[in-house]
């Protein structure tokens, strides 16, 4: 299965040699997903996009350390967690851990594409979503917002893949949990 | 119907104006970058050949590995089955002190029956004479 990312020519090889139209190209495209990523983490307008903003300027300076330019996306969104898990740290809060548990479990990277939600219960979406623990967000909204594979979601998390397995099976579990009771309420 | 990315993105549209702001400053910071960079254009050009250099190469590293693997194996094979005969007369190519002895006497022995100091010419133009070739020529001539 092919990211988001990796489906489009992004002119990842013309910005590491400073092209500032490149650059330009590459923010445009992942600013608003980032931002929505770093937001439905940090909970703060101004937070989240600082930390975009740290995230691009970061990625200026160390494009050099990607080694493949296909993984350009989940490079920066990997910036993105490290940012936003220091952002926590500052604030002495942990990234709380969710009850994972690593037993066999189905692989839950059915394409995001699939699961249509309706326009009025979009609001209760974005309500269940920020019910659930970081973790399993972080998971979710990588995997909602730009269909990255499990090894990209790991690597970003810097967790195992068996890890992300777990938080995105218990993660939409919980998510549909959520909207059938609100559905029955 | 909308996908959760639709949802998602929708949400946050009303962002966009701020993130264009941000963008800016951003690139700004990629023109700041390019001006400390050590002489703009030597790197671009070293940074051009290093991407058309990983291009090249990038496809199929486990090709060229293998291609260099099997050039070092062939090069080894090559030095460890090398002629022993030919390394045996590479081996013994210095003459012995009784071998130089012996050329030495020859030596005075030419300059003693030409009874002049033997000169590098000399001895070249007179060696043919002396040499059993040039008697079978003789012969041949004769015949």
């Amino acid at each position: 299965m092919l990211a988001v990312a990796e489906s489009e020519q992004l002119p990842v090889a013309v910005a590491r040699m400073g092209q500032p139209e490149a650059w330009n190209t590459l923010f445009q495209r992942y600013e608003l997903p980032l931002y929505a990523y770093v937001f439905e983490l940090v909970r703060s307008e101004a937070t989240s996009l600082d930390i975009v903003q740290e995230t691009f300027i970061a990625a200026v300076r160390h494009i050099g350390g990607l080694r493949n330019d296909d993984r350009f996306g989940s490079w920066l969104f990997g910036i993105a967690h490290q940012k936003c898990i220091q952002h926590w740290r500052q604030r002495d809060r942990e990234l709380p851990a969710d009850d994972e548990q690593l037993a066999a479990l189905p692989d839950d990277m059915d394409n995001p594409r699939e699961l249509l939600i309706r326009e009025e219960e979009a609001a209760e979406f974005m309500q269940a979503l920020a019910q659930l623990p970081a973790p399993q967000r972080s998971a979710l909204l990588l995997h909602f917002l730009e269909d990255f594979p499990l090894e990209e979601i790991a690597r970003i998390a810097g967790v195992s893949v068996g890890t992300v397995k777990s938080r995105l099976h218990y993660g939409k579990k919980a998510l549909r949990g959520i909207l059938m009771e609100r559905d029955r309420a | 119907m909308n996908t959760p990315r639709e949802i998602l993105l929708k949400r946050h549209r009303t962002i966009k104006p701020q993130l264009e702001r941000l963008r800016h400053e951003a690139l700004r910071e990629v023109t700041e970058t390019n001006r400390q960079s050590a002489p703009a254009a030597q790197l671009t050009l070293v940074a051009a050949l290093r991407l058309r250099w990983r291009e090249f190469l990038w496809p199929c590293p486990q090709a060229w590995a293998s291609l260099a693997a099997v050039w070092l194996l062939i090069l080894t094979i090559n030095l460890t089955t090398r002629d022993p005969q030919a390394r045996t007369i590479a081996q013994a190519a210095p003459p012995s002190p009784e071998v130089r002895e012996l050329l030495r006497q020859q030596e005075r022995l030419y300059a003693e029956l030409l009874g002049a100091t033997p000169t590098r010419v000399a001895t070249q133009t007179k060696a043919p004479a002396l040499s059993p070739r040039s008697q079978r020529r003789d012969e041949i001539a004769i015949v």
